[in-house]
């Protein structure tokens, strides 16, 4: 086994003979051997296959094929692989957070329109797959149509300011309302008066 | 899924339902719920004839394949995007009052200290209320979404004389905001994007159907 290896966390690393580089090369032009040479030396077919495939497509010109070949490249390649992973990875959580951040500004920007209406009662918001669910509680015991509009005035300029984001909006009455009252565990009060 | 006669024969049925309801208390309340319905019918076949086809079936995929809104999301996702503000708050208004006429609390949102409304739908809406839904908002969405329009290009039955009938039906609705608009609109202008066969077409089938064009 190569020492080098042992500084590679990578499960498929650590598994690379010195003397199977010669076969791999020898393999990469006779793909249909590639597995008995796998398996004579005990190492997963499709992850070695991938890994070298992938080296030689990116790593190595064409033109020069195994000439450039050593343990060092395909260890090299390895971690080029394993950065890019972690980079890739880090960038996901980043974008995450970043959308996360917009949502929760969005609500509260939402929040405060929808305060204006005294007959605003409380705001829950939950979600469901890309939507942003909001339930808007009013105050009212009869159907109030000009509250409706202005409301709908307002849910519009909503949809189209944040038109990045998904909503649907529910508008329904109640008498009393206690914030503390949640039983969906992933609904949660963005107001209340 | 339904084709466009199919929508809006539901829809006329529903709308129907709706004016009687509307007038009948103290079913009145059913009278917004029907014409949610008779809204929602409109709305698919309107869309029928733009890129989406069918509400359900356009519905984007999330990264796992899952579909990415519910149905009501994405229709209204559609609308306020397609529709203009005044379309948008008719469509808006039928859905949110049909929703608190048929179920008037949200039990999702809990029980224990949100005392819902007191009173069934019947009450919470006027008769009055019901009848301006049906009456004007329901009649401001079948404006927005040319509902006249799209009937009579429907019926002049292009798809058994062209291939290309969708693409025509597509055209005029993108181009014209009605019925009326359309009948008297100039011949140049309908030169623009229509060949002379196609506007020798439209006349024969128009003049069978008894209406008057000002450019025939």
């Amino acid at each position: 086994m190569d020492v080098k290896a042992n500084k590679i966390e990578d499960a498929a690393a650590y598994a690379i003979p010195l003397d199977l580089t010669k076969h791999m090369i020898t393999s990469i032009g006779l793909q249909g051997q590639f597995s008995l040479v796998c398996e004579k030396y005990n190492i997963f077919t499709d992850t070695f296959y991938n890994l070298i495939k992938g080296y030689l497509q990116t790593v190595i010109p064409p033109e020069t094929g195994y000439q450039i070949w050593s343990p060092e490249d395909i260890f090299g390649y390895i971690r080029l692989q394993r950065q890019l992973t972690r980079e890739t990875l880090e960038e996901e959580r980043e974008e995450e957070q970043e959308r996360e951040h917009i949502e929760e500004s969005a609500l509260f920007c939402i929040a405060d329109k929808y305060s204006k209406y005294e007959k605003v009662k409380s705001i829950y918001v939950q979600k469901y797959r890309a939507e942003i669910q909001f339930h808007v509680l009013l105050g009212i015991t009869e159907y109030d149509d000009d509250l409706m509009e202005d409301l709908l005035d307002t849910e519009y300029d909503i949809r189209k300011e944040f038109d990045y984001l998904s909503f649907t909006f529910l508008y329904p009455p109640v008498a009393f309302v206690d914030r503390k009252d949640i039983v969906h565990p992933e609904a949660r009060c963005i107001f209340s008066r | 899924m339904a084709d466009y006669p199919i929508h809006i024969a539901q829809a006329e049925h529903n709308e129907e339902a709706a004016q009687k309801l509307a007038f009948e208390p103290p079913y009145h309340d059913w009278g917004i719920t029907a014409a949610f319905y008779s809204a929602i019918h409109y709305f698919e076949s309107w869309l029928f004839y733009e890129g989406e086809r069918h509400t359900e079936t356009s519905i984007p995929p999330d990264e796992e394949g899952k579909l990415k809104y519910t149905a009501h999301g994405w229709r209204e996702k559609i609308i306020v995007n397609k529709l203009t503000r005044v379309g948008f708050k008719a469509f808006r208004k039928l859905r949110d009052s049909s929703e608190t006429a048929r179920y008037l609390s949200l039990s999702r949102l809990g029980t224990k200290s949100i005392e819902w409304l007191d009173r069934p739908a019947s009450q919470y809406f006027k008769p009055q209320h019901a009848q301006k839904m049906v009456e004007k908002d329901l009649q401001t969405l079948k404006k927005e979404l040319k509902i006249d329009l799209s009937k009579l290009l429907h019926s002049l039955k292009l798809q058994n004389k062209t291939p290309n009938a969708l693409l025509i039906i597509q055209q005029i609705l993108s181009r014209f905001h009605s019925k009326e608009s359309f009948l008297n609109a100039s011949l140049n202008n309908l030169k623009r994007f229509m060949s002379e066969e196609t506007l020798s077409l439209l006349r024969n089938q128009l003049e069978q159907s008894k209406e008057s064009v000002k450019w025939k």
